[in-house]
């Protein structure tokens, strides 16, 4: 089948790697793949509709189905388009933050978005989401259902576990900053035992380090640079004792990476029904700081626990059939 | 510095854009600039061409770099403060080939209408670039005489030159090109029928559509030709190419009032082949001269017949036009060099 793969991204900010992963896992099962990578970038709230505009305007010639990746690269028209919706319209409003606003051009910004996403995701033929929380997220939204498929790493295979020797490794998305005040003031709510190394983007270490330092959790928190890519993630996962999740989605990529490397995952906040991150089985879901301190305590002093929630979340892959020949079955069906 | 390079593409079509864009990306990083690329889908229907400008106009590529090379049309609409052109053709039925075989916009006023829509955007659009710069001569006089912009030449150098090589000629001339109706493969075919030796026609590249396969396949079956032409109707490999070059007795390239001299060309130079190619078949002239390092024929099956009937009689003389391209070559001054150089000067 000729697949066209409509994936949107800003020029030297985003690398576009599960769109181009997947067209190879096509072509690896005999279909014609073509990327197609839609540049998106958020400057100010009115350009966002410019940008919805431009994809509703282009032209996808030759493909016998489009398979659209991220908004909004998933407006772009195809009679037969199935959406693995990877970035919802929500989540680009999220990343936007307050380049958007409450403003009256916020609110209609925020509509028009939900609108045109309304519209494509009741044109598409199937609908799938990278995890519960974002199908949940859809339903809610745009009253669209949406069926769970998980994105896999790139390269699963790098991800092992050589020990659980480390610390807890606190990880997630660049802009995730609220998450990693709240990892600190989990901390703090910790027993001194507790080692915590927390990845942070480049221009927050500084005001990270001194937020430590105020809580008096310093000696306890390494607080180091993001990593650049699966690679480092994985070595850093490695020797990890469990991963502290920043991503405020409990199901997110980070998540499907520490269960590869069988390391259980500690969610500060909600996992809802149907997630791969179960309180007790494959990690632990606390809704406090203070539970999260307490949860931390226990990943620290009991090692099998943090080797079983591991297990448990390696587990969870293969019943959730995470893989990219499930991903390829389930887009081409 | 940071560089967006920009083109537009057909999907599940390879072209020469896309090589062109490949060989820049590779070659920018090689000289340690950080690229990203924007590779827009688009449509040639005519009726869909200017809301597909609009759409590129509404996107933003421009933040985080310092500056942008748009390379297929209608790529240069898009917004960037530092915008420079490695321009490699216009929409051409929008243009040069208005009033031809190959204009597929209507005639009437709707038809005439979009042309001219077409023509005043891209004028605008092309002005606003800082430099421009073009694959030929022959797209640099176009520029002129419809937009008013003048260009300097950048031609395109191969990605892999080192993988073009000679071998004693075998009994075949060798077209590899995307098989369409300018290109002309079927005057290749409709040759074959009047060559008085034993000269083979191979021709190898992908259908742009089951009609121009169906059209090539009729003449062959028509005239008995099976025996006389190859046809290999699908993408070739780099390595399968370089091997068809290397063995045959020169290549032919035939289009229609071409942009630039093609890739074809240049492969057949620095495998010291000589080239086989048409009066009017536009920037390829720029490389071949006549009886020098090629031959260049009327557009009509009898005279290319001539020109393949004569390479058959005289392998040697043929080899030796193709000495002469490859000689040629170091005389254009076609280097990545240049070309980064001119782009981000």
């Amino acid at each position: 089948m000729r697949l066209a793969v409509l994936d949107s991204h800003a020029p030297f900010a985003d690398r576009l790697l599960a769109g181009r992963r997947l067209c190879e896992a096509l072509r690896e099962h005999g279909h014609e793949a073509v990327h197609v990578g839609l540049p998106f970038a958020v400057d100010s709230a009115e350009r966002i509709v410019d940008q919805m505009l431009a994809m509703r305007l282009l032209h996808l010639e030759r493909a016998e189905r489009a398979i659209g990746l991220r908004f909004p690269a998933y407006l772009v028209p195809h009679e037969h388009t199935v959406l693995w919706a990877l970035r919802t319209g929500e989540r680009a409003l999220g990343e936007a933050g307050a380049l958007v606003g409450g403003g009256s051009i916020g609110r209609s910004v925020r509509r028009s978005v939900f609108a045109a996403e309304r519209t494509r995701l009741h044109a598409a033929r199937t609908v799938y989401a990278p995890s519960a929380g974002v199908a949940t997220g859809l339903q809610r939204r745009v009253g669209c259902s949406a069926e769970v498929l998980h994105p896999p790493p790139d390269d699963p295979g790098r991800f092992h576990c050589e020990s659980y020797a480390n610390g807890v490794l606190a990880l997630g998305p660049s802009w995730a900053a609220p998450q990693r005040e709240r990892v600190l003031a989990a901390v703090a709510q910790a027993h001194r035992a507790v080692r915590v190394t927390m990845a942070a983007p480049q221009a927050a270490l500084g005001d990270l380090r001194v937020l430590a330092d105020r809580l008096g959790v310093a000696d306890r928190v390494e607080i180091v640079p993001q990593p650049a890519g699966e690679a480092e993630r994985a070595q850093l996962l490695a020797p990890a004792r469990a991963l502290f999740t920043l991503d405020p989605d409990p199901d997110g990529p980070f998540t499907i990476e520490a269960f590869h490397a069988r390391k259980g995952v500690l969610v500060l906040g909600e996992a809802g029904d149907g997630t791969l991150v179960r309180d007790g089985v494959s990690g632990r879901v606390v809704s406090s700081p203070e539970a999260a301190g307490a949860a931390l305590d226990e990943l620290t002093e009991d090692a099998a626990a943090a080797e079983r929630y591991g297990a448990g979340g390696y587990s969870a892959l293969h019943d959730g059939h995470v893989s990219w020949p499930s991903v390829v079955a389930a887009l081409t069906r | 510095m940071k560089v967006v390079v920009a083109s537009t593409f057909v999907p599940f079509v390879e072209g020469g854009a896309q090589m062109i864009m490949r060989d820049l990306v590779r070659e920018l990083e090689v000289r340690g600039h950080e690229v990203d690329t924007v590779e827009l889908p688009t449509s040639s229907r005519w009726d869909l061409v200017l809301e597909q400008m609009l759409a590129l106009r509404l996107l933003e590529v421009s933040r985080g770099s310092d500056a942008m090379i748009a390379i297929r049309p209608p790529s240069y609409v898009l917004r960037h403060a530092n915008k420079r052109l490695w321009f490699i053709h216009h929409l051409r039925s929008a243009y040069d080939l208005w009033g031809t075989p190959w204009q597929d916009f209507p005639e009437g006023p709707e038809g005439l209408a979009v042309r001219d829509a077409i023509r005043r955007y891209d004028t605008l659009c092309l002005g606003e670039a800082q430099r421009v710069f073009t694959n030929s001569l022959t797209v640099a006089d176009r520029l002129r005489e419809f937009n008013g912009i003048d260009a300097a030449v950048l031609y395109p150098p191969l990605g892999r030159p080192d993988s073009f090589y000679w071998e004693p000629p075998e009994d075949y001339v060798f077209y590899p090109s995307r098989i369409t109706s300018h290109k002309r493969q079927w005057l290749a075919v409709e040759a074959a029928v009047h060559v008085a030796s034993d000269v083979r026609v191979v021709i190898a590249g992908a259908p742009d559509s089951p009609g121009d396969l169906a059209t090539l396949t009729e003449v062959i079956r028509e005239h008995d030709l099976e025996g006389r032409v190859t046809l290999i109707p699908r993408w070739i490999s780099e390595d399968e190419k370089a091997e068809l070059i290397a063995r045959s007795l020169g290549v032919l390239y035939l289009p229609y009032e071409e942009d630039s001299y093609g890739y074809v060309s240049l492969e057949a130079a620095h495998a010291r082949k000589p080239v086989v190619t048409c009066s009017d078949s536009g920037g390829v002239l720029e490389l071949v001269r006549d009886g020098e390092n090629g031959l260049v024929v009327a557009p009509e099956p009898r005279a290319l017949a001539g020109a393949l009937d004569r390479l058959r009689a005289d392998p040697v003389w043929a080899s030796a036009l193709g000495e002469r391209g490859a000689e040629a070559l170091g005389e254009q001054g076609i280097s990545w060099d240049r070309v980064i150089d001119a782009l981000l000067s």
